[in-house]
């Protein structure tokens, strides 16, 4: 009996050798198993390759992954309190440039420089609609380009600074004083400026500015700049001949101060 | 219940292969708890053939969790039992360090055996993965001493144990 049993034992090692060596299974490859199976087979043929790399601990990674927050919290804040100040900084140079004046800027896209020989004029995309009203400073940055001269309901005809009939009061700065004056277009792209007796420190150059005592622009906007200083008919006033400063031909964009009301 | 006790220990190899831990670079090699069984087996068999079949019945169900041919497995494992019974003649498993020995000598053997046959049923020596098989042996002899108490104690294998006990009588007398 127990010689039966090993010879049984024996021919079903030897079938089993059989079946090993003829019945390799022709199995679908790893990707197309399904997941449970896929985890649960082992296969004695399969070439492990290298070692799989090691996953990075997780709690390192979440340590690592606080210390990146915390960083980036702190260049938040940072960012928030430079933004702050750069706020702030805007309003100061708003306050120091426009003269303390309360103003809503608006901006509008030049639509078309009006021809005429005498006439210096362009018309702006913004209007009634929009608050633009006759009077209007419209500028360029800090530089004034002119003063809205009517207003349709969507669009606006601004008088250029250097039109004949333009009249701003400006003051032209030295560096002992500013001295008052009226700027006068002249229709060649140039402004005339009467100044009053002693005003002989004025060079070429000298900036010129609006005025507080003009109440339709804001003070501090910058006009022009002196080409020339003389006194024609010798009545001791002088006159200045000044550029101004603004490409009138070349802003594409410009803003209209709106509500120019002293604070 | 050693139906049961085969299957679980099958399950467990297989689910948790990928967990087992290994011994430092060792980490593809963890310890073949089947396979340990087998030698278990064998070395309770002296000479009776039942635990010969069940380490065959061990290896087919490795077969049912594996792509290897059909009966690879249940080939080699029968072939380990029966090896590990030859070698308990002068290798004696009374313990766990005993057993250890039988194991890794077992084990040895038993990486030889997979690479011929491995080669044999179409793979490649390279494919076998012989230098795994070879720490395997080294892992499972490092364990070895666990599973032998394991199955000691828990007495799924009354058979064996039997059989042992009536081995040990007989070579007494």
């Amino acid at each position: 009996m127990r010689l039966t049993r090993e010879r049984t034992f024996v021919a079903l090692l030897a079938l089993l050798l059989v079946l090993t060596v003829l019945g390799r299974r022709e199995l679908p490859g790893e990707e197309a198993l399904p997941g449970l199976y896929r985890s649960l087979v082992y296969d004695p043929f399969l070439d492990p390759g290298p070692a799989p790399a090691v996953e990075p601990d997780p709690e390192l990674r979440m340590e690592e992954l606080r210390v990146l927050a915390d960083s980036l919290q702190r260049q938040n804040r940072e960012l928030r309190e430079k933004n702050s100040a750069l706020e702030k900084l805007l309003g100061l140079k708003s306050e120091l440039g426009l003269g303390g004046w309360a103003y809503t800027p608006v901006a509008a896209r030049v639509l078309s420089i009006e021809p005429g020989t005498y006439r210096r004029f362009f018309r702006i995309s913004r209007g009634a609609a929009d608050g633009v009203a006759a009077g209007m400073p419209v500028v360029d940055g800090t530089t004034l380009l002119g003063i809205v001269a009517s207003s349709g309901a969507s669009t606006a005809l601004v008088r250029r600074l250097d039109d004949p009939q333009s009249r701003i009061e400006v003051e032209v700065e030295t560096q002992e004083r500013a001295f008052p004056g009226v700027a006068q277009g002249t229709g060649d792209g140039t402004l005339r400026i009467r100044l009053l007796r002693g005003a002989d420190a004025v060079l070429e150059g000298a900036a010129v500015f609006t005025t507080a005592y003009d109440a339709r622009v804001p003070a501090g906007l910058l006009v022009g700049r002196v080409e020339q200083v003389q006194d024609l008919d010798r009545d001791q006033v002088l006159e200045v001949v000044a550029r101004p400063t603004a490409a009138f031909e070349r802003p594409v964009h410009v803003e209209v101060l709106l509500s120019a009301e002293p604070r | 219940m050693a139906f049961a006790g085969l299957l679980f220990v099958t399950f467990a190899d297989t689910a948790l292969r990928p967990w087992l831990p290994g011994l430092l670079w060792f980490d593809r090699a963890p310890p073949p708890l089947p396979l340990l069984t087998a030698f278990y087996l064998g070395s309770h068999a002296y000479r009776a053939t039942r635990p010969l079949f069940l380490a065959v019945l061990l290896g087919a169900m490795q077969d049912c969790f594996s792509v290897a041919p059909l009966g690879y497995f249940a080939f080699l494992f029968g072939l380990a039992a029966l090896l590990a019974r030859g070698l308990n003649r002068y290798l004696h498993a009374d313990s766990g360090a005993a057993f250890a020995i039988l194991s890794l000598f077992c084990g040895l053997g038993y990486a030889f055996c997979a690479l011929l046959l491995a080669v044999l049923a179409g793979g490649s020596p390279h494919a076998a993965g012989f230098g795994d098989s070879l720490l395997s042996a080294l892992t499972g002899a490092l364990v070895a001493p666990l599973v032998w108490r394991m199955w000691e104690a828990s007495g799924l294998f009354r058979e064996a144990l039997r059989v042992r006990s009536y081995g040990l009588e007989h070579m007494l007398r």
